[in-house]
């Protein structure tokens, strides 16, 4: 059988379904390299690994109730106002409890993440993983080669990377075997750009870090009064997030500064996602999906965004080399990733020479 | 085919245990995910497969805690922090080419000829054959062919449109399949 599979065809094949494909060579490798693959044996765990699931291998510690003391962490707020101090009370909610919920972000972040949320919203327990890093709540600057962002539920930042998202305690009344709780944070998703981590102690609105994605670079952050602002680039594209405590809620607005469109979000004491305040009076205030979908489309502009999967299109497309630079022309594929494929063809090309001459 | 789901119903149990810092849980989650991860980094292409797999299984077990879902949204969150780590990886070496004969061999393969019938096929042989694709187009496929994610997931781990995931997927498929008929008619 040795025809070109259709594209119904071709998914079945990855996927397994070999019923009507035959002996086709391309069903017969996918089901292979799947096996092969996904049978592959691991090392045995590193040390580093194996440490710490030593650690983590105790006996269920049960939660205790706990405060957050300041001395570690800088105020960066001046003297609140008598309105701001009031709209604090969430801000002391949401760091009072010692179980909370740490949101997703806007639709247009969720989507930079990844999968493993299912509602937006995922429960965190109380760490006990020791940190030994100092908060470090200043102006961050990256290296240029910063860190790809995990998806949710917790950044972990990488060895090299100066800024965590765990707020250690001085406090001694925990137990001497245990080392830290780890104080609730937000961690907000701006685009692909990185995160920005805040928090509420004792009344404070506190950026603890913005961690960048990797290629971007923290352009600017800090605090005035009781908003946090943290500019993200990378050298193309500039991202502004704002944090606030507002009208009772944590407000966000992630502004894409070059396509020049917003999304606003807000999150209550515990971090979940609630709906606009009737008080807030913000008219450019937007969440729409069409403005997320906007914010995707503008990061990728050299994707297949515009591919027309209509059967008129996937007919064009015809596999010999000659007639792949003529597809690159009538397809609605962009064209640099028309070029990447006819680089590989090349490429490929080479190699198989080169591996001919060598058998 | 190997099933994908590692530990179909007994995930909840394990990922419950394990949460609460069961060491046996700890190791079951392991032995099920070590591995795919591994062929993950192996089919991208990776020169340290192992350590990939073992700074995203750290990276799992340290945030366990705060994870939330079934089998299916474990797999497509840790396999999303295996894409990062790759991308990490990747940005912090040399760029270059991978070539056939410095694709990553895993401890305990052997190398094998190269075939396309339905016998099993070695790691270096998949990897090598997947090279000829665009990263992206391999990320994609090595994706659904080793995490068994939609692709929806693979969108929402990828950052891009289901539609362009298709494409990509279309395009790598049909590269493999011109480049495997070549050389069979050959």
């Amino acid at each position: 059988m040795m025809h070109n599979l259709s594209d119904d065809e071709l998914e079945a094949a990855l996927l397994g379904h070999h019923a009507g494909l035959g002996n086709h060579p391309l069903a017969n490798f996918l089901s292979g390299a799947t096996d092969s693959l996904s049978s592959v044996e691991a090392a045995a765990p590193s040390a580093a690994l194996s440490e710490f699931v030593g650690i983590r291998s105790q006996p269920p510690l049960k939660q205790q109730t706990h405060v957050a003391q300041r001395s570690d962490i800088a105020d960066l707020r001046p003297a609140g106002s008598g309105k701001k101090r009031k709209m604090m009370s969430s801000a002391l909610a949401f760091a009072a409890t010692t179980t909370g919920k740490i949101a997703l972000g806007t639709t247009a972040a969720v989507a930079a993440v990844g999968g493993a949320q299912v509602s937006g919203v995922v429960d965190v327990v109380p760490d006990i993983t020791p940190s030994t890093s100092p908060v470090d709540t200043s102006t961050t600057t990256s290296s240029t080669v910063a860190p790809s962002v995990d998806p949710l539920p917790l950044v972990t930042p990488d060895t090299t990377d100066p800024v965590v998202t765990s707020i250690p305690t001085t406090s001694t009344t925990e137990a001497a075997t245990t080392t830290v709780v780890q104080d609730q944070v937000l961690v907000v998703p701006v685009a692909d750009a990185g995160t920005v981590t805040v928090a509420g102690i004792d009344g404070v609105f506190t950026l603890l870090s913005a961690d960048p994605a990797a290629g971007w670079t923290v352009e600017s952050s800090g605090t005035d009064e009781d908003e946090i602002e943290v500019v993200f680039t990378d050298g193309v594209s500039r991202f502004k997030v704002k944090a606030e405590f507002e009208y009772g809620v944590i407000k966000v607005k992630i502004y894409d500064l070059v396509a020049d469109t917003e999304t606003v979000a807000y999150y209550d004491e515990n971090g979940n996602p609630v709906d606009k305040p009737v008080d807030d009076d913000d008219s450019a205030d937007h969440d729409s999906d069409d403005d997320d979908e906007k914010d995707d489309d503008s990061d990728h502009k050299s994707d297949d965004d515009s591919d027309d999967d209509s059967d008129d299109d996937d007919k064009k497309d015809d596999d010999s080399d000659d007639d792949d630079k003529k597809d690159d022309d009538s397809d609605d594929d962009s064209e640099d990733d028309d070029k990447k494929d006819d680089k590989k063809d090349d490429k490929s090309d080479k190699e198989k020479n080169d591996s001919d001459d060598d058998d | 085919m190997a099933s994908r789901s590692k530990l179909g119903t007994a995930f909840p149990r394990v990922l419950l245990r394990a949460q609460q810092g069961d060491g046996n849980a700890f190791d079951r989650l392991y032995r099920a995910y070590a591995g795919p991860i591994t062929g993950f980094a192996l089919g991208r292409g990776s020169s340290d497969p192992d350590a990939i797999a073992q700074d995203v299984m750290l990276r799992v077990f340290q945030n366990l805690g705060s994870f939330k879902g079934d089998e299916s949204a474990f797999v497509a969150w840790i396999f999303a922090m295996a894409r990062n780590r790759l991308i990490d990886a990747s940005r912090m070496a040399s760029r270059r080419p991978q070539l056939a004969d410095e694709v990553a061999v895993p401890h305990g393969e052997t190398e094998g000829a190269e075939q396309v019938a339905l016998e099993q096929l070695t790691v270096q042989d998949v990897a090598r054959r997947l090279s000829i694709l665009t990263d992206e187009q391999r990320e994609v496929i090595v994706l659904r062919m080793v995490a068994d994610l939609s692709l929806e997931q693979v969108s929402e781990i990828v950052g891009r449109p289901v539609s362009a995931v298709k494409a990509l997927q279309r395009r790598g498929l049909r590269r493999l399949q011109k480049e495997i008929l070549a050389q069979v008619v050959s």
